[in-house]
């Protein structure tokens, strides 16, 4: 079949080229192949700064356009140059590979998947001067590149391009077989886009776009994120820019959801959402409604589920979902997988918008849902390494530092000033592990001479100053080197107690709350709780083991004051050993004294499930718990609810209590009730968040369908290999399958659950399209 | 680095039995359709708009330009008014975007920058039992989705709401007015309730306003929610069309219709629209010095001699069937004016209307009293509209 490649584009092959193929009809075709066509697995050496894979089936007319090129002047270009590939039509399927400086299209219709059509940069060529182009697209035959210094647009129907610049419109002075023939530009609009450094492009088309009587095809809508904000080239021709102030402020990512359009502000350094965009018709800057920031909450106009921020705002990336109100953010610290609530339409500071939900997906970790105004996630680890509550620092260790001199007695150490400002108390250095987090707590018991209470953790430098009470710091483990300081803060001659001194690794809060800083932003071990996976083979642990000494404790945090108003719980459980006619406690929430209470527990022998508060207690019946489920508990209003696998078991109505500690000592407490009696010792726990929002009985629904899949046997849940860093991010709205590019390899997500990966590092990009996926 | 494409081997047996189409959901259950009447309920097609006079052209009250405060006032039919924070003027206006003639156009006259209590609305309500087959209330209700053009002076995000009467269930929208004085379009889709209710009945089904001002805030938006509470939250409290005086409102091409698309506006005649807006509301035709003069009300005879004791009855049959019995007004016309009867080739002036002696839903019977009453028991008589300042007969059945 070598003829068939060979340098007359005219040739026919003869039977003996095709071979017996040529003899067979096609069932005899079929039979011979075993009913299927070779994959593709082609290694171009290419370094890309973006891919594309384009179907043309996905266009308008569903790729006819093709059979209606052969006047055009590429389809008569001379073929088999280096240029040019082999074929006159263009592919039905193509992948676009943009390096710096030069774009090709490859024809991914032969398996092989030959150079189809080369465009170079020289400058004054119909693709431009630049050497750093960024991002290539391709929709109705409008190949659209963006570059640092234009966005190049160019039609193959129309044979033309056409040059976007800072306010200028440029036409190439010669057709697309001319396209590296260095023929110049010449000016034929006044108006342009907002900056000429265009980072990235998105393409659509509307349902009522208009017809372009030169190529009989419907005009797409282009969006170019530039440096100085994003530009919408309108299908009337128009351009519409939209930031949140026209005045140089980077986007680097844009997406189109819907009629919506989505950028990534790198000076506001959040992902801002213009409902509506694609109908505007002159610049905006008030639009943006949903701004996923990393703070979350509330915000100067607007309020969303937070997006993931562990580290650094580097290796932005966006794609779309599976909805319009789906989107995947990725950054350094791995993907945030989002879905927008009910409301959509969003007015200024009002704090509503707590309906949408956000999962965190990294190489360590997959939180599951957490849904609205998320307080707490965790048991949502996939090392299987017991949690203990190991002390790392012993307070007999700790040595007198500037100013002071220090005493033990027991667990208590006493630290006296005798010059300075103040008095301190130095422990050892010791190591923290990478990616794991550490509170350090101390009681100040006691003081004289008008002494004051401070902590420090030293390394990060985080101070808990003049403190009453607990103090509790948590901190981020960084490896070696770090310490801790309790001070005497008076006057030369002042002494204070402190006791129960802990440096302990914690439980981590996954959530939005779960950062580094003065208060409990995790759980506190007590004892040992085990971990295992929740299924032969997957990622996801569970956590068991649970006795009156060994549970999981939130101290008091001013996050989980909940007062009168709502609160969401909800936890995977699964039954596993026999146990008596008691109630084995999922959580209990309440102050020392048992006030301002809820919680849930579990009777087997009654197969009921109780969310108790003095004011009510919502019970469903006829539960079993002998497979992992997941249950919800709601109060919403007056009214709680209980849920087990997104179905309604049980209400409550005329449940007010007050959920706000009265004095400070409020705990959450994980597999025991609030006194650390009636433990879930009969199984396993996992995935916990707790919100004060409650979801609506469809988004329960949702979340049970979603996050099932990963406590079945071998279910992977976090991106493959150790690095959290996404390189790339793609979804393939066919397939609905999530590309996710780390230096690991490329995992494939099928909603919350890794269901492959590859194991090459991925570089700038991904493209996927129809399960055919193109990477660098 | 390098480019790494793949894609798994494709069985050609599956794909030739699975063809991939360039369609989505929708284009699927089009092509699956297999009666044409299956495709047209898919797409819509025919009768689909729930709303009567939508595009605003019916005005058989004509009022011209009125003030408005807190008494609901109908203006184009169907349509009506409501506005307790401030004060405002309503009219169908000619003020309308391309391919429409008329709007719903109220304008604020008394400004309320920062309303406490109160609320300001334009209301449409469809019967109940035009809006069962959205089969509310079962495991599988169906969605509405409302469209309509909106002009507002006020930008940012605005107010829709609708309230299922039968099942209590409130929903709050919210749509967004992109530029000042602006005719713009909009569509909201609603789900299907399946807590809620629509009776098979000729009550009030919804009522549907679009919110000017008041009852304002931000929670409960999007979802179907028990009416006694979301009782708030009906308009963005950043919008206020009360906000200054000289503020414009104005809507048309409302289009309400079963699915989650909007399609283009169903126009109907003339004549058919003004058929279905007189089975809620009609009136008599009275002189204005057009083209209605001594329009005729009704027919009947002399019942007796006296003049104050109802002499004249007549039937007065309505153009069409009323959805209830209508209230006729006004119930004491001075009818020196407004009436006459003609009876034996003989006119005289009609005194007043006494009411009704029985209204169905197809006629009345209407009684006058007499200035004089030269005539005999059992003559006939025709009553008509006479001329000069126009009092009409109305007859009111809207819900």
């Amino acid at each position: 079949m070598s003829k068939l490649i060979g340098t007359n584009p005219n040739q026919v092959p003869s039977n003996a080229d095709l071979g017996s193929a040529a003899f067979m009809d096609k069932k005899e075709f079929l039979l011979s192949k075993g009913s299927s066509l070779s994959a593709i697995d082609v290694v171009v050496p290419k370094s890309a700064v973006d891919v594309f894979v384009y179907d043309t089936s996905k266009d308008s007319d569903g790729g006819a356009w093709r059979k209606r090129c052969q006047h055009l002047s590429w389809y008569n270009e001379r073929l088999n140059t280096t240029t040019r590939g082999t074929r006159k039509e263009f592919p039905a399927v193509a992948v676009i590979v943009a390096e710096s400086d030069t774009v090709t299209i490859y024809d991914a219709d032969d398996s092989s998947m030959p150079m189809w059509m080369i465009f170079n940069t020289t400058s004054g060529n119909m693709m431009g001067g630049s050497t750093s182009l960024n991002a290539v697209e391709m929709l109705n035959s409008n190949l659209v590149v963006g570059a640092t210094g234009y966005a190049m647009q160019i039609d193959f129907i129309k044979d033309y391009g056409s040059d976007w610049y800072t306010n200028q419109l440029y036409e190439y002075k010669g057709n697309i077989e001319q396209r590296n023939d260095t023929l110049g530009f010449r000016l034929i609009e006044s108006y342009g886009i907002i900056n000429s450094t265009v980072n990235d492009v998105a393409m659509t088309v509307l349902p009522n776009a208009p017809i372009d009587s030169a190529t009989g095809l419907p005009v797409p809508t282009i969006v170019v994120a530039t440096a100085g904000g994003t530009s919408i080239i309108k299908n009337d021709g128009t351009v519409v820019d939209i930031n949140d102030a026209l005045t140089g402020r980077e986007v680097t990512n844009v997406i189109i959801r819907g009629n919506d359009v989505t950028h990534w502000n790198v000076p506001n350094g959040t992902v801002q959402q213009f409902f509506d965009a694609l109908s505007l018709t002159s610049d905006n800057t008030s639009d943006c409604k949903y701004n996923y920031s990393y703070g979350g909450g509330g915000g100067g106009t607007e309020n969303i589920t937070a997006m993931l921020l562990e580290t650094l705002d580097s290796n932005r990336h966006l794609a779309n979902g599976k909805t319009y109100k789906d989107i995947h953010i990725a950054n350094s610290d791995g993907v945030s997988k989002i879905h927008d609530g009910y409301d959509r339409e969003f007015s200024t500071n009002t704090f509503s918008i707590f309906d949408s939900s956000v999962a965190y997906m990294t190489s360590a970790y997959n939180t599951g849902w957490m849904n609205g105004d998320i307080k707490l996630a965790t048991l949502s680890d996939t090392d299987d390494t017991d949690a203990t509550d190991a002390n790392i620092v012993t307070v007999a260790s700790f040595t007198a530092g500037t100013g002071g001199t220090v005493s033990t007695s027991g667990s208590q150490l006493t630290i006296t000033q005798t010059s300075g400002s103040n008095g301190r108390a130095v422990s050892p250095t010791f190591s923290t592990e990478l990616g794991k987090k550490y509170m350090f707590t101390a009681e100040g018991v006691s003081s004289s001479g008008g002494a004051g209470f401070r902590a420090e953790v030293r390394g990060p430098e985080i101070v808990n100053s003049l403190f009453t009470g607990t103090s509790y710091i948590t901190f981020d483990g960084t490896g070696g080197g770090l310490y801790v300081e309790l001070y005497c803060m008076s006057g030369v001659g002042g002494s204070v107690t402190y006791d129960n001194i802990l440096v302990q690794e914690i439980e981590s809060d996954r959530s939005v709350n779960g950062g580094a800083g003065v208060g409990a932003n995790g759980l506190q071990v007590f004892g040992t709780v085990a971990k295992t996976p929740v299924a032969t083979g997957a990622d996801l642990v569970a956590y068991s083991g649970f006795t009156t000494s060994n549970y999981l404790r939130q101290p008091y945090t001013t996050a989980m004051n909940f007062g009168t108003g709502n609160i969401c719980v909800n936890i995977w459980a699964k039954h596993i050993h026999s146990g008596g006619n008691i109630a084995y406690y999922f959580f209990d929430k309440a102050d020392t004294d048992g006030t301002n209470r809820c919680g849930a527990y579990y009777i087997p022998s009654s197969s009921v499930i109780d969310f108790y508060t003095p004011t009510g207690t919502a019970r469903a019946s006829n539960v079993s718990l002998n497979n992992w489920s997941m249950i919800t508990f709601i109060r919403s209003g007056t009214t709680s609810y209980v849920y087990v696998n997104g179905v309604l078991g049980g209400t409550q109505t005329g449940v007010s209590e007050n959920l706000t500690s009265n004095d400070e000592t409020g705990t959450f407490n994980i597999g025991v009730r609030f006194n650390a009696t009636e433990p879930w010792s009969i199984g396993d726990l996992s995935l916990a968040r707790v919100s004060a929002t409650a979801p609506s009985a469809e988004q329960i629904k949702k979340i049970y369908n979603d996050e099932k899949h990963l406590f079945q046997e071998n279910a992977k849940a976090t991106l493959y290999g150790s690095s959290d860093a996404v390189t790339a991010l793609a979804y393939d709205d066919d397939t609905e399958l999530l590309h996710v590019g780390t230096s690991a390899g490329r995992s494939v997500f099928q909603g919350l659950r890794r269901i492959d990966n590859t194991t090459d590092a991925v570089g700038a990009a991904i493209s996927a399209s129809n399960g055919m996926v193109a990477e660098d | 680095m390098v480019v790494k494409v793949s894609k798994p081997a494709i069985n050609v047996r599956e794909e030739l039995a699975d063809l991939r189409k360039p369609t989505g959901i929708a284009g699927e259950a089009m092509l699956r359709a297999e009666t044409p009447q299956e495709q047209q309920e898919l797409i819509g097609v025919g009768r689909r708009n729930i709303i009567i006079n939508g595009a605003m052209r019916v005005n058989q009250r004509n009022l011209g330009i009125v003030s408005v405060t807190t008494t609901p006032y109908y203006i184009a039919d169907r349509f009506s008014c409501y506005n307790s924070i401030g004060s405002m003027t309503a009219q169908q206006s000619t003020d309308a975007p391309t391919g429409f003639a008329h709007s719903f156009k109220v304008e604020c006259t008394t400004a309320n920058a920062s309303p406490g209590v109160g609320e300001a609305w334009i209301q449409y309500k469809p019967e109940a039992q035009d809006m069962y087959h959205l089969a509310y209330g079962t495991s599988n209700p169906k969605s509405m989705t409302i469209s309509f053009w909106v002009k507002s002076t006020v930008t940012g995000l605005a107010g829709f709401y609708i309230y299922q009467a039968d099942g209590a269930r409130a929903y709050q929208a919210r749509y967004t007015v992109h530029n000042s004085n602006t005719w713009e379009w909009k569509s909201i889709t609603i789900p299907g309730d399946a807590a809620g209710n629509f009776d098979d009945n000729n009550d009030t089904g919804a009522e549907m306003r679009w919110y000017l001002a008041g009852k304002a805030g931000d929670d409960n938006i999007n979802e179907w929610g028990n009416g006694s509470t979301h009782t708030l939250d009906r308009t963005p409290s950043t919008y206020n069309f009360n906000s200054a005086v000289g503020n414009v409102f104005a809507v048309t091409g409302v289009q309400l219709e079963v699915g989650k698309v909007a399609t283009p506006f169903e126009y109907r005649s003339f004549a058919e629209e003004l058929a279905l807006c007189q089975r809620y509301y009609w009136q008599t035709e009275s002189w204005r010095g057009g083209q209605y003069a001594y329009d005729q009300i009704g027919q009947g005879f002399i019942r007796t001699t006296n003049t104050n004791d109802s002499p004249v009855t007549i039937q007065a049959p309505f153009p069409v069937p009323m959805r209830v019995r209508p209230a006729v007004g006004p119930s004491t016309a001075d009818g020196a004016v407004n009436f006459a009867a003609q009876v034996a080739n003989t006119g005289t002036t009609i005194d007043r209307i006494v009411g009704t002696w029985t209204s169905g839903v197809r006629m009345a019977w209407l009684d006058f009293n007499l200035v004089s009453n030269p005539y005999s028991v059992g003559q006939a008589v025709s009553v008509y509209c006479n001329g000069g300042s126009y009092t009409d007969i109305q007859f009111d059945a809207e819900l």
